[in-house]
């Protein structure tokens, strides 16, 4: 895993997306900062709370927008000078609302297969399949000012795979979704990887990542946090138990016995140890009388590694003035089944 | 290629029956150039404006107005039936309204439709976002304004001219020979279409104008006509002003230049009422005002949506 570089990261075989030194400035707002990152083939997150560069990063990467300086090779074009043939093999699909309400979704994916160079009777007939795979059957031929967000969103998939591109950037696709439409939402993600399909997908909302992506690259505020293979969430060696009382009494057994303790008023946090750890806390609390309320293995998340690694980029600045600045956490869907 | 997952099930009553996956097909066919990418855009805003693929409400107004058209000039082709039924000496029939009347009358008409109609071209794309959609495919900003341009003209054209052509046919048909009808009515082929390109090139460019900034279709539409109503009879006392320099803002005065041009090419003669003609211009003057103003309006259309791309 690569974190805190300044270079762009590495992965094993050819990368999807390059990008060194990408800086986006909007008047004073700075969007993007020297960002170096390297993505590879399959299904990559792009995680950030709002306002992270996430968007700017994905219209840059379309060219649409072009960078204030550095450089982005997508499909090993430059989008300086190929942006329309990057076009061709992209595709995009935008958090915001951008269908026509007063078409069929049918026409709609349609036209968007001719705009992408498609001859007409491929084009209506891939929408219809697009569609189909999508789970909008019949559907498809409603108006769309007649959809639910879940269809909707679902269109806006369709249009963006359609044309077959070798290449999707979806950002935010479970956006609004209730959770059974996010979990399917993520499943057809999924697919796409399966079919061949490379994806970029960006999110704020940490579970959509886990559930989808084989690579992570995390941004805050235009900067790249970390960018590397994306991990299951992992127990950390490290036991956290909640007692009624005697918390004090507890982790100084505890620390007298060589293990190591934080404590947060009645919520210790026992380890790194081995995996006689929750017995040796069992036994200690007995001793010195304190009730547990619970004792559970701390478990690493994608969150964690947000947080972990935007504290590591702030202490520079808050050694310097004494207060350390650590961003919002992206969020983490209660609904959403961790996996 | 074909991404079938079949998946046989092994025993049992059913089978013979199999869950078939359809996947995703993968495309390796022909994909086209831009120009083909550029008639896409222009279809679907002919589509848009003449409510194909829509409900049965977006059809009647444009539909409908074309039917009017089309009425009007059998009407006046029905009166030619009608001299000629009667006997009416040929000296009465350059009476009876011809190709220029066909314009006058029908000129409200087309203006309403314009303006009706004419904010379907840009603006729905930039209100419900789909011009982001639109310009993350292989096509620039200046393929995208050349397609709903051409789109544009096409639809004017049509319901400038299509009147024109039914009158033009009809006249033709109640004609003593087809051959002196030809002859005397070939400078016909020229004029009308003269007369509604500059009709489209004024209201296309006050268009123009408006729709790039305006996002509502109700609002540019009342905005085109309000302008369009206007521009005559405050420019007209502007320019009849004893200020240095007032006269030339008679070349703004977009509504005149058609009916200035079509009564030159029609050989009508055009009367003081004209605040044109009252600042001693010529029909030329008001091709090139339309040209110059054509250009103007079409290189802030072309600055904006370079913004908002």
């Amino acid at each position: 895993m690569d974190t805190h570089t300044d270079s762009p990261p590495t992965h094993d075989g050819p990368a999807t997306i390059i990008v060194q030194d990408l800086t986006m400035r909007f008047g004073a707002v700075t969007a993007l900062r020297d960002l170096a990152v390297s993505v590879p083939h399959g299904i990559t997150g792009l995680v950030g709370a709002n306002g992270a560069g996430k968007t700017t990063l994905m219209r840059i990467l379309l060219g649409l927008q072009a960078p204030t300086s550095g450089t982005a090779h997508v499909l090993g074009m430059d989008v300086a000078t190929d942006p329309r043939g990057i076009r061709r093999r992209i595709g995009w699909m935008p958090e915001g609302d951008c269908l026509p309400p007063d078409v069929t979704a049918a026409d709609f994916v349609a036209h968007s297969a001719r705009l992408a160079g498609l001859p007409p009777r491929p084009a209506r007939l891939r929408a219809s399949e697009t569609l189909f795979l999508v789970g909008l059957e019949e559907e498809r031929f409603r108006m769309i000012g007649e959809f639910s967000t879940g269809m909707t969103q679902r269109v806006k998939l369709a249009q963006a795979i359609v044309h077959d591109p070798d290449l999707v950037l979806l950002d935010e696709p479970a956006s609004g979704l209730d959770p059974q439409g996010r979990r399917e939402m993520l499943a057809l993600v999924r697919r796409l990887g399966d079919f061949g399909i490379d994806v970029l997908i960006s999110s704020h909302v940490l579970s959509d990542i886990t559930a989808t992506a084989s690579w992570v690259v995390l941004l805050d505020e235009g900067r790249l946090l970390r960018s590397g293979p994306a991990r299951p969430d992992e127990a950390t060696g490290t036991i956290v138990a909640e007692v009624l009382g005697a918390a004090d009494d507890l982790a100084g057994l505890l620390r007298s016995e060589g293990t190591a303790v934080a404590l947060d008023g009645l919520r210790l946090l026992v380890g790194p140890g081995g995996g006689d750890l929750e017995r040796q806390v069992v036994s200690a609390a007995a001793r010195v009388d304190a009730g547990l309320v619970r004792l559970t293995r701390q478990v690493a998340t994608l969150e964690d590694e947000f947080l972990d690694a935007a504290r590591h980029r702030a202490e520079p600045e808050g050694s310097t003035n004494g207060h350390a600045t650590v961003p919002p956490a992206p969020t983490v869907d209660a609904g959403e089944d961790r996996r | 290629m074909t991404d079938l997952t079949a998946v046989t099930i092994p025993s049992g009553p059913a089978d013979a029956a199999v869950i078939v996956d359809r996947g995703y097909r993968h495309w390796d066919g022909e994909r086209l150039g831009r120009r083909t990418i550029r008639w896409a855009v222009t279809v679907d805003a002919l589509r848009r404006a003449f409510g194909l693929g829509r409900r049965a409400r977006a059809k009647i107004f444009p539909w409908g107005l074309v039917a009017v058209g089309i009425m009007l000039a059998l009407v006046i082709t029905g009166l030619y039936v009608a001299a000629g039924t009667i006997g009416l000496p040929p000296e009465v029939l350059p009476d009876l309204p011809g190709h220029r009347d066909l314009f006058s009358w029908f000129s409200a008409i087309a203006l309403l439709f314009v303006a009706v109609v004419g904010p379907s071209f840009l603006v729905p794309d930039r209100r419900h976002g789909t011009l982001a959609l639109t310009l993350s495919r292989p096509l620039g900003v200046m393929d995208y304004l050349r397609g709903k341009a051409t789109a544009f003209a096409l639809v004017v054209l049509t319901i400038q001219l299509l009147p024109q052509l039914v009158l033009w046919i009809g006249r033709g048909t109640v004609a003593d020979s087809i051959g002196t009808w030809l002859a005397e009515s070939w400078p016909v082929l020229w004029q009308a279409p003269a007369v509604a390109v500059v009709t489209l090139l004024a209201q296309g460019s006050l268009l123009a104008l408006i729709t790039t900034w305006v996002n509502r279709t109700g609002v540019a539409a009342a905005a085109f006509l309000g302008t369009w109503a206007v521009l005559t009879p405050i420019l007209g006392e502007l320019s009849r002003l004893d200020l240095p320099g007032a006269r030339l803002l008679a070349l703004l005065n977009l509504p005149e230049h058609p009916e200035v041009i079509a009564n030159w090419v029609f050989d009508r003669p055009t009367g003081g009422e004209f605040a044109l003609v009252d600042a001693g211009f010529g029909p030329w003057a008001s091709v090139g005002a339309v040209v110059v103003l054509t250009a103007v309006a079409a290189t802030i259309a072309v600055r904006r949506y370079r913004s908002l791309a």
